[in-house]
């Protein structure tokens, strides 16, 4: 009969100490980093040890650490990069496009005239719209009141000016989202240099070890993840060495941000308007391309080879979102004219094209051969004033005396007001200046297409985020499931490993004291 | 599923983040009384709400309108009674001159009639804000001099005093409700049918009628019975002009009524689209509380247990 003997009982002992020792620093560890975004918990695999095949039967030779694993799922994983910049771009867009709609000032308040509990908006162009017409109404039925027709170029001034701020304040919205923009992006390329730095520490520490660098790794993925918030990623392992991540913008052409160790890419965001570069260094860009005023925003990669991503086929994540709503909702004064050709898609085009039909409206009635001032002129001038193509921004009154005013619509008849009733009335003239404005009046078409249509994407916006939230959460609890680190499970474990390293050291005694028995109780020497 | 230690207070941040936006939402909603506050909250509705602000303002706008044109209309009223009087009081004195043979006593009857002519003229040439009252649009003089084209301000030049010509029966129109223009004036009319007016309907012009009952009655002439007929006639054509004034007042009245009428119901418009059912939000509200509350409760509760309070 054979057994592994006393040195060999001994020598159990040994790798069972030194295996549950592990346990417990692996233990510890995991204690230490359980408030580590992204930090997977670990655990030491022990495995039974050969077995001596006796006459007896087979014998067990005891246990060892065969590795530390990271307890990650891949597949959880890749889902939450691919949600992530989902998650990035539906919060983000509905963040911007609020600060889109506050803009435009457009807010209901009580209102109890009349014993009835209603509401309305006392600020915001469809207050001042209401305030014109009421105006010009007042001024038909008293053509001659100076007073009623100052109260008019009071009104209309402050139609005007609430335009012009509607279109500073977007106009601010916008440069402060150009200015985001381009930090974002710097961002994204800091985030693509530092995974390609973990893929190179990766592949060193896992080939000189032949183990996974599972702390490398948790870095990385917590790397990927943050990039993912900002830009739509897709991942695939590196074709030479299956330790690295490959990280490419998930754009038709899949520009690389990260080969293997090597940042693939250089995110360039430019200023096509202004031809420059928002971010980064301008002499590595080939391009100028970003938030423009008249083209959509080109997103430029430049490095060994460059390209261009249409940001209309979505960057996704936050960059996507910034780009989304400062060209495709905020968008500029590109449609002024009203091109039939050309649909008023955002918010800054309609309400360009509202101020241009606004003013184009009023001072054709205003100032025509069949319309007359007070002192029987026609062709009276000018209400407003503008500048084609940037009517929002410009619209301002030209008329500053009342008397100017063309109310009547006969000459030598100061007590005729078809004029100013016919004013007063465009309020439900409905006209087709083209651009997508189709049998629609001016208050109509300010209140749907300007007002309701941003609210309908915030409302969306908001809508997606909170879905993108439930998703998220369902997909992050799934992986914390399997990855996360629980203080109560790691504290059984330090106890069960206590306990076995306790017994271990209890079978090195008892092994030494029989070796002591043998070597000094037994024998010769006795 | 397992449970880890860091699901616990993530979630209960989560849970806690969308119960205080949902208490936010509910005190809004209980503070403003209003459901709809921002286009966001309710895209259609809100623009709807807006639609009905707008047919509230044109509303207003028709209610003001409809007050200024009764303003006028009342004004004119006024005149056209007094009018009235003056062209009663000349008919009274035509019927005396009628049976008076005395020439002294017939001009004695000429000196009132002779004033009665240059109240009408001077009531015809009203003027407010210099713009004549009853000059039509175009703000003409209705009662001119014949002999000087200027005009008729005293009764220095009676006798001479002649309906213009010149103007017509247009008067100011207002809209005091959707395809519905009122006119708020009356005009003296130029002797002509064209212009019909409260002193000619183009058939009997009263300044003349009352003008040739005072040279009559200043020559020693007693009334003849056409003359007694014309100012008949002309005590007509007041009272004619006084009703058509009543009735447009009523119709004015009438439409006054209906504007507000749906102003009310616009307002109620509004009111059902944006009001917040009060009852319903501080339910909510309570509910939204409570669950707050129990939400701290059980996460204070679960988080402070742990397995090192029984380890040593």
């Amino acid at each position: 009969m054979a057994g592994i003997g006393l040195p060999g009982t001994l020598l159990m002992g040994a790798r069972s100490l030194n295996a549950q020792r592990l346990a417990i620093e692996v233990t510890g560890h995991n204690i230490s980093n359980v408030n580590t975004p992204n930090a997977a918990r670990q655990r030491v695999n022990l495995v039974t040890d050969i077995q001596l095949n006796l006459s007896l039967g087979p014998q067990g030779t005891g246990s060892y650490a065969s590795n530390i694993e990271s307890l990650r799922s891949k597949y959880l994983d890749n889902q939450i990069v691919k949600q992530t910049f989902n998650q990035g771009f539906y919060d983000k867009k509905a963040s911007l496009a609020s600060l889109v709609q506050e803009t435009l000032g457009e807010n209901l308040s009580t209102d109890t005239t009349g014993g009835v509990n209603g509401a309305s908006s006392e600020t915001g162009v469809q207050n001042d719209l209401n305030q014109f017409y009421e105006a010009y109404q007042s001024l038909a039925a008293n053509p001659t009141s100076l007073e009623y027709r100052q109260q008019v170029l009071e009104r209309a001034r402050s139609l005007a000016g609430d335009i012009q701020a509607i279109a500073s304040r977007l106009s601010d919205v916008q440069t402060d989202m150009r200015s985001e923009a381009g930090s974002t992006a710097t961002d994204v390329n800091t985030l693509s240099k530092q995974i390609a730095t973990l893929n190179s520490q990766i592949m060193k520490v896992e080939s000189q070890t032949g183990a996974p660098a599972n702390d490398l790794r948790d870095q990385r993925q917590e790397a990927i993840e943050n990039l993912s918030k900002l830009i739509s990623i897709k991942t695939s392992t590196n074709a030479t060495n299956s330790s690295m991540v490959d990280i490419q913008i998930a754009d038709t052409t899949g520009t690389a941000l990260a080969t293997g160790g090597t940042a693939g890419g250089y995110l360039v965001l430019g200023d096509n308007a202004a031809g420059t570069v928002i971010n980064g260094n301008a002499s590595t860009a080939t391009a100028s391309v970003g938030i423009s005023a008249t083209n959509p925003a080109l997103v430029t990669l430049t490095n060994s080879a460059t390209s261009t991503i249409p940001a209309s086929t979505g960057l996704g994540g936050e960059l996507g979102a910034i780009v989304n709503v400062a060209n495709f909702v905020v968008g500029s004064a590109s449609v002024a004219g009203g091109s039939s050709a050309t649909t008023a898609d955002t918010v800054y085009e309609r309400l360009e094209l509202f101020a241009t039909q606004l003013a184009t409206q009023v001072n054709a009635l205003q100032n025509n051969g069949s319309a007359y001032d007070l002192d029987n002129n026609n062709n009276a001038g000018n209400l407003f004033s503008f500048t084609a193509g940037n009517a929002a921004a410009t619209i301002s009154m030209s008329l500053t005396n009342g008397r100017a005013l063309a109310a009547s619509s006969a000459a030598n008849s100061p007590l005729n007001s078809t004029n100013a009733s016919t004013i007063a009335n465009l309020r439900d003239t409905q006209i087709s200046p083209g651009s997508g404005w189709t049998n629609t009046s001016l208050s109509e078409y300010y209140r749907s297409s300007v007002v309701a249509d941003t609210g309908f994407i915030v409302q969306q916006a908001t809508r997606d985020s909170s879905t993108q939230t439930l998703v998220m959460n369902q997909l992050t609890a799934q992986r914390e499931s399997v990855s996360g680190i629980s203080i109560d499970e790691e504290m059984t474990n330090l106890i069960r490993f206590q306990r076995a390293y306790e017994a271990s050291a209890r079978l090195v005694s008892v092994a030494d004291e029989m070796y002591t028995k043998v070597v000094n109780g037994m024998g010769a020497g006795r | 599923m397992r449970v880890t230690s860091n699901l616990f207070p993530e979630t209960l941040q989560q849970q806690l983040n969308s119960l205080q936006t949902k208490q936010l939402n509910l005190q809004t909603q209980s503070a403003t009384g209003l459901k709809i506050v921002e286009a966001s909250d309710n895209p259609g509705d809100y623009a709807v709400a807006l639609n009905s602000t707008e047919d509230l303002s044109r509303m207003l706008g028709y209610v003001n309108s409809s007050n200024e044109a009764q303003l006028k209309l009342q004004s004119n009223q006024s005149a056209m009674t007094s009018m009235q009087k003056l062209v009663s009081r000349s008919y009274e004195l035509a019927q005396r001159g009628n049976n008076v043979l005395n020439a002294g006593d017939l001009q004695a009857l000429a000196v009132e009639v002779k004033d009665i002519v240059s109240q009408m003229a001077n009531l015809a040439n009203t003027q407010v804000d210099g713009y004549y009252t009853f000059g039509g649009v175009e703000n003409k003089p209705p009662v001119l001099d014949s002999s000087t084209g200027l005009v008729a301000t005293s009764n220095t030049s009676i006798g001479n005093f002649v309906l213009n010509s010149t103007t017509t029966a247009n008067v100011t129109k207002v809209d005091v409700n959707q395809n519905y223009s009122f006119d708020t004036g009356i005009v003296a009319g130029n002797g002509t049918v064209t212009a019909k007016g409260f002193l000619s309907n183009g058939t009997t012009n009263i300044l003349t009628t009352v003008q040739n009952l005072f040279t009559s009655l200043n020559s020693g002439t007693p009334t003849s019975t056409t003359q007694i007929t014309d100012l008949k006639n002309s005590m007509d054509i007041i009272t004619e002009q006084l009703g058509k004034s009543s009735a447009k007042l009523a119709a004015l009245d009438a439409n006054s009524t209906r504007v507000q009428t749906d102003q009310q119901l616009g307002k109620q418009r509004v009111s059902e689209l944006t009001q917040a059912n009060m009852a319903d939000v501080l339910t909510q509200l309570q509910k939204t509380q409570f669950n707050y509350q129990a939400a701290l409760q059980s996460g204070a509760r679960i988080l402070n247990i742990s397995l090192l309070d029984y380890v040593r």
